[in-house]
């Protein structure tokens, strides 16, 4: 099953992407800061990772410098989130950046991205998280 | 900053298409949000809330709509099937009404959330209804546990595009403190009794990401459900003046009227009659209504006293020619029948509304204090009026607006709306004077702003022909006060006895 990892220090947020994550069929694992995910990456070896710009301890610059200074982690794809239009403006250029999805958003746009970038989630597990 | 600019870019409004609630809220709540109602029981809530819901899937959206505690939905829908809005057609297709009371009670606040998340996605709702948030503030352990399930709802229902209204008991309730710092937007229904009738009114209290209309705006539930009036001064009296020929004078209809104030009224003007009761105020504006029809300038009459009936009555007295142009519709009547529940932003709103639908260039409104009775904040009727007043001279309006003085006779001439005199472009005094144990009508014009005016006190007498104004009344002294009193013997020039005795002798043939 496809893992996406997801990081926000907006814990309501992370419950309720998770949730909705998983009823397309992903396996999704969450950190609540830069610094926590970027452990996570390591341990879970995400197909994806969705993460937030401002965050406590080590914000999202920090987290995708620190992903693609990894060899393996390289190529994985980065979906960065933030309420500042200025941070995707940024961080897309320098940081080779899958998409930004500028705060609010809805929740079709990031499942149309995420399909884009790995395929769909698992349709059995899916049907039965339905 | 005008209203667009403060709007947040990326935020959509939704439209609740409750008549007033979307200009009180400039333009609709915003997409996403989550917006709190709160009122005693029988302020409206769930009328408005199933009005919301109906409206909303009118667009062609869904709607969930839940309750928590509170009436059974066949007795709800039931309740709601006497209202133009409810359409049953809609009921279980594009509105699923559903009951988060069982799981609540069960499963606590992450239960109804769960329970939220999985029917506003299966449902595909874009619209969210919770009716009865006490319900949910009650089984919350703390403050804290209430506030963490507003914002994680808060947080899904922005993800998914679906903006959640929620209806609650009254504002003074300790738990409900916590929700109301959570929301986006917060609304008061209140209601409270004036004389036999109940003033209902909506204030935004907060709304987060736009400017609204501040303070209290009344509104009604009728057979159309919920109309909510916004304050008049929050929205008309702004407006530039748009009459095309704005020093062009306008006839009364009463030649000797427009000799003293200099031809007549000024056609984007107020002016008011001012005069105690009797005195002739609703002649002398229907005499320039009348006027006006001569000259193609359709005219409306706008009064709370005389039924229609008892004013054609009464204009059948005034000559044929006014009563012809009643019948016909060149002079247009509006009449407000007595009632303790009437909304002086309401009537105002219809008044504008008559005046750009029918291009109204004369208006009449007979007697200001059918307004002024149905203020239960006595505060606002400076600001009423002056909003009204400027809007009708945008429009390019002729109005006249009688105003009863309280006494009959006496020293003084009180004016009850403070600031009424000051908004008056011109002020026509019409009194009543007691001299020689007679009664004499007297008309004056007190104020004419940007004109000269003849500021001599005629004597006025009504017959069959409407008014007549003899020449300038010199024979008392005092006659504005209304104490009127002949010059003492002493203080005139003696004449000669032989004149007198003629002049005795002429009066006597």
């Amino acid at each position: 099953m496809k893992t996406i990892l997801v990081i926000d220090d907006e814990y309501a947020l992370v419950e309720s992407l998770t949730d909705l994550l998983e009823e397309e069929g992903y396996r999704v694992v969450s950190a609540a800061n830069g610094k926590d995910g970027l452990t996570r990456v390591v341990k879970e070896n995400p197909d994806l990772i969705i993460t937030d710009f401002m965050m406590p301890i080590a914000d999202g610059l920090e987290l995708v410098r620190g992903v693609r200074a990894l060899p393996t982690f390289q190529a994985v794809p980065v979906v960065m989130m933030s309420a500042s239009n200025m941070a995707g403006m940024v961080t897309n250029r320098r940081l080779n950046l899958s998409a930004f999805l500028s705060k609010p958003f809805q929740v079709d746009e990031l499942m149309s991205i995420v399909r884009k970038l790995i395929g769909k989630g698992d349709s059995a597990k899916a049907a039965a998280n339905k | 900053m005008s209203k667009n600019k403060s709007k947040p870019m990326s935020l959509q409004q939704l439209l609740t298409r409750v008549p007033g609630l979307d200009a009180i809220s400039n333009g609709g709540f915003y997409r996403g949000g989550i917006y709190l109602f709160q009122g005693k029981p029988g302020a409206g809530k769930t009328i408005l809330g199933n009005q919301i819901c109906f409206g909303h899937v009118a667009s062609g959206e869904k709607a969930l709509f839940v309750t928590l505690l509170t009436e059974s939905h066949g007795r709800m829908l039931s309740h709601l099937r006497c209202f133009d809005f409810f359409d049953s057609k809609q009921v279980g297709t594009s509105i699923k009404y559903v009951s988060g009371y069982q799981v609540l009670e069960t499963e606590k606040l992450p239960g109804l959330l769960a329970f939220l998340r999985t029917t506003v996605r299966d449902s595909k709702a874009s619209l969210l209804v919770i009716d009865g948030l006490i319900t949910a503030g009650s089984v919350a352990e703390s403050d804290l546990e209430l506030k963490k399930f507003i914002h994680e709802l808060q947080v899904f229902i922005e993800l998914v595009g679906c903006t959640a209204v929620m209806f609650t008991g009254a504002n003074g309730d300790a738990e409900q403190y916590a929700v109301r710092t959570m929301v986006d937007g917060l609304v008061d229904l209140t209601f409270e009794r004036v004389g036999m009738g109940i003033a209902r009114s909506m204030e935004v209290v907060k709304l987060r990401g736009g400017s609204y209309l501040m303070g209290r705006h009344r509104f009604e539930i009728n057979d159309r459900g919920i109309t909510v009036y916004p304050r008049i001064e929050t929205i008309v009296g702004n407006s530039p003046d748009r009459s095309t020929n704005a020093r062009a004078r306008l006839s009364w209809g009463i030649p000797s009227l427009d000799q003293m104030m200099g031809g007549g009224v000024y056609p984007a003007s107020v002016t008011m009659l001012l005069g105690s009761s009797g005195s002739g105020k609703t002649i002398v504006g229907l005499s320039c209504l009348a006027a006006g029809a001569r000259e193609k300038e359709p005219g409306l009459y706008f009064g709370f006293s005389e039924t229609p009936a008892e004013l054609l009555r009464h204009a059948e007295g005034l000559g044929p020619a006014l009563s012809r142009q009643l019948r016909s519709k060149q002079i247009e009547l509006i009449w407000q029948p007595p009632s303790d529940d009437r909304i002086p932003d309401e009537m105002a709103e219809r008044l504008i509304a008559v005046i750009r639908e029918r291009g109204i260039r004369r208006l009449f409104i007979d007697g200001i204090d059918g307004f002024k009775h149905f203020f239960f904040d006595p505060d606002r009727t400076g600001n009423f009026f002056s909003a009204l007043c400027n809007e009708l001279r945008a429009l390019g309006v002729a109005t006249l607006l009688s105003e009863e003085t309280q006494d009959l006779f006496g020293p003084e001439i009180r004016i009850p709306v403070t600031r009424l005199a000051t908004m008056m472009d011109n002020i026509v005094l019409l009194r009543h004077v007691e001299l020689r144990a007679r009664l004499h009508r007297l008309i004056s014009v007190m104020k004419m702003r940007g004109a000269e005016t003849d500021s001599a006190l005629r004597e006025f007498s009504i017959g069959e022909h409407g008014i007549e104004i003899s020449p300038t009344f010199d024979s008392a002294e005092a006659i504005l006060s209304g104490l009127a009193r002949v010059y003492p013997v002493a203080t005139k020039p003696a004449l000669p006895r032989a004149k007198r005795v003629r002049g005795r002798q002429r009066r006597l043939r």
